[in-house]
């Protein structure tokens, strides 16, 4: 798949698709709280700018070959779905797996954070 | 002896079956090591708790959280690891010195996160860090109540008050039990 903007290092892979439908996040992701996740961050924010500008504005947040998040990655993930809420007129749906073990428990929470919000698990 | 306020009740070593012990200096410990920790402990657990079940990706969890808190929060000192087998649950505990100001903001936080409900903390812990511009204020909130809310483990803690000077260390210990499944 062809990548306007991505991050990649040993441990994970963060990329936005080139129309910005679908932000990836892959690997395993331990960062050292907020700052370290900045430049995660502004890739979402990235994507988010772009996904209003397409219709339907839907984004795409695949974490199925995410198999580790900390409890910072945790924070940025919830942060990121309450700037979707607020931007207003663009749907999330987010596409998990069961398969990592955090994510059945971590992931659930997010629609009460937005009703609207989809949540895949596969 | 200093002052001791335990938050929980941390378990006699006499409930303890088995204990598997590791220490390393803070000096000792860069970010990484929680990862490298929490992955040795777990795949050396897996292959020698085999009649036991317990689920493999939450103790790696618990564990790097631990670290990861140790290696933001302690002074110097020892980081002391111990993951015990209980008849009801394994235990992972870590203990280490923080500042006295460090030992009293987590000794807030512990009896919060204990008495708290850990949806309704998790809930105020994100909304707040979004006034905040996503940036975490709690230190280890979010942490702690991850465990009591995904992953149903009990939390205990006890601070060993040194001395009465505001330079003196507390030795720290927080006790993490996760039932078997």
């Amino acid at each position: 798949m062809s990548t306007t903007n991505s991050i990649k290092t040993q441990d994970y892979h963060a990329f936005v698709d080139e129309i910005g439908a679908r932000m990836t996040l892959s690997g395993s992701l331990r960062l050292n709280a907020a700052p370290e996740y900045q430049p995660i961050s502004d890739l979402m924010d990235a994507a988010l700018v772009k996904a209003v500008q397409i219709e339907p504005a839907v984004l795409a947040l695949d974490l199925t070959e995410l198999r580790f998040l900390n409890s910072s990655g945790i924070n940025l993930l919830y942060q990121f779905v309450l700037k979707v809420k607020k931007q207003g007129g663009v749907g999330l749906r987010v596409f998990g797996s069961n398969s990592n073990a955090w994510q059945p428990k971590s992931l659930s929470n997010m629609v009460k954070f937005m009703p609207t919000l989809e949540l895949v698990m596969t | 002896m200093g002052r001791l306020v335990q938050i929980g009740v941390l378990r006699a070593k006499s409930e303890i079956d088995e204990e598997f012990y590791l220490g390393l200096p803070k000096s000792l410990a860069p970010w990484d090591a929680a990862n490298h920790v929490a992955q040795f402990l777990s795949a050396w657990l897996e292959a020698t708790l085999n009649q036991r079940n317990f689920s493999l990706d939450s103790l790696n969890y618990v564990i790097n959280e631990l670290m990861e808190n140790a290696i933001k929060y302690a002074a110097d000192g020892r980081i002391e690891l111990a993951v015990c087998v209980a008849n009801d649950a394994l235990l992972v505990s870590l203990s280490h010195p923080l500042s006295t100001e460090r030992a009293k903001i987590y000794q807030e936080l512990a009896s919060l996160v204990f008495e708290g409900d850990p949806d309704v903390l998790f809930a105020e812990i994100i909304e707040r860090n979004a006034v905040s511009d996503g940036q975490e204020q709690t230190g280890a909130g979010l942490g702690l109540i991850s465990l009591r809310q995904n992953y149903a483990a009990g939390l205990a803690f006890e601070f060993q008050f040194q001395g009465i000077t505001d330079s003196a260390l507390v030795q720290t210990t927080t006790q993490v039990s996760l039932p078997w499944i």
